[in-house]
């Protein structure tokens, strides 16, 4: 399989059928994206290119290692991380958390965007996009299923983790795109809206986090993606 | 401020809602033993694989809320009036699901061979199944030979041939 087919097999997922199964975690990376932008848009001393650029491209990197790796069941560490992703599920949704309480609080406690900013934009971004891909139950398309079979044969693993990488930046890529453009669509929205929004992102975000340590997330995919198929 | 100061109860509340889980080695590889498991089935039966040579076993992991597992019913239904008088099982296994929906599902299905739910998906992670639909085969010997990732929907010729050589 080329390189290319696997970009485009990511990356055309999210705007296909597939999205079905993608909305377990869409739905949370659009408001993360726009919940970050609004959080860090008062700080004057934050480049607006890195602001908008910098976490969709470090989310992608984070998701799609991980995603590889999730997708390697002939290495080590894929059979690893498989045999514990329960637990990896808990830590994510902890994670998951801290985001939702900073947006929250960075509202009232200005003090937090002033001296986290860094991080948030970075070291934020990255873990999310690592725990996104730990809770998010991969839909098999057809492209995705092909690296899997390439992925299983232990002489072929290695092409598998690197096709899925590149499936997973894919992946990545259309939800940066389509973030960047909700970004953009809501810059004009009135200032007073935007705390509302920033309150509703962490509060999206509280709920799946609590959805992830609690075990619930199953209910969400059952009920929620259920009413769609 | 007692926000903050009550953000450390929130969590230690948090952490006794959960609670870590065992870690389940996964132990599936191609050409060898499939790994053996024990599971309680929808009619109240229980159905075991403990790697001994039997009869060939054809076993899906699905889920309800999956599209892709509802579209490949109509295939495993077909390969099982196909091969059921052979020596072969079919079995079904409920992942990443509540229990109600996934019985609810075989219900709804009428699904003409065993199904049962994986409790906290133990038996897929010992085969290393992250996502629904994944149909695995073991031949008489009970080795592993194979995995499939995916919708099996249009893949009759594939399918049937794998069963074969299981047979």
């Amino acid at each position: 399989m080329a390189w290319a087919t696997a970009l485009w097999g990511g990356f055309s997922s999210f705007f296909s059928i597939w999205q079905v199964c993608i909305l377990q975690i869409s739905p949370f990376f659009m408001v993360y994206i726009l919940g970050l932008y609004l959080t860090t848009e008062e700080d004057s001393r934050i480049n607006a290119g890195v602001r908008l650029l910098l976490p969709p491209a470090l989310y992608t990197l984070g998701f799609s290692v991980i995603y590889a790796l999730l997708s390697s069941r002939s290495l080590d560490v894929g059979r690893l991380l498989i045999s514990n992703i329960n637990n990896l599920r808990i830590a994510a949704g902890f994670f998951i958390g801290l985001i939702s309480l900073h947006f929250v609080l960075a509202a009232r406690f200005r003090i937090m965007n002033r001296r986290l900013w860094p991080i948030t934009l970075t070291l934020g971004p990255l873990l999310l996009g690592i725990s996104f891909a730990f809770i998010y139950s991969p839909c098999v398309t057809p492209t995705y299923a092909k690296i899997l079979q390439i992925s299983v044969a232990s002489d072929t693993a290695m092409q598998g983790a690197r096709l899925a990488l590149i499936y997973g930046m894919g992946m990545g890529l259309s939800f940066s795109v389509v973030g960047l453009a909700l970004i953009l669509a809501t810059r004009a929205m009135s200032a007073s809206y935007k705390p509302l929004v920033r309150y509703f992102s962490g509060a999206v975000l509280g709920v799946l986090a609590l959805m992830n340590i609690t075990g619930v997330m199953v209910y969400y995919k059952a009920f929620f993606l259920g009413l769609l198929v | 401020m007692n926000s903050l100061k009550a953000l450390p109860f929130a969590i230690l509340l948090l952490a006794t809602m959960t609670g870590c889980e065992e870690s389940i080695e996964m132990q599936a590889s191609i050409g060898e033993p499939a790994p053996s498991f024990t599971l309680l089935l929808t009619d109240g039966e229980t159905m075991q694989l403990d790697g001994q040579p039997g009869n060939a076993k054809a076993i899906t992991f699905m889920s309800s809320w999956c599209p892709c597992s509802n579209e490949s019913i109509p295939l495993l239904k077909k390969m099982h009036a196909r091969f059921k008088d052979q020596n072969i099982d079919f079995l079904m296994i409920g992942i990443q699901d509540p229990e109600s929906k996934f019985k609810q599902f075989v219900v709804d299905y009428e699904l003409p061979f065993p199904a049962g739910y994986d409790e906290e998906n133990k038996i897929a992670r010992t085969y290393g199944i992250n996502s629904p639909p994944t149909t695995v085969f073991v031949d008489r010997s009970g080795t592993l030979r194979r995995i499939y990732y995916g919708n099996i929907k249009d893949m009759e010729g594939d399918v049937f041939g794998w069963v074969e050589e299981i047979l």
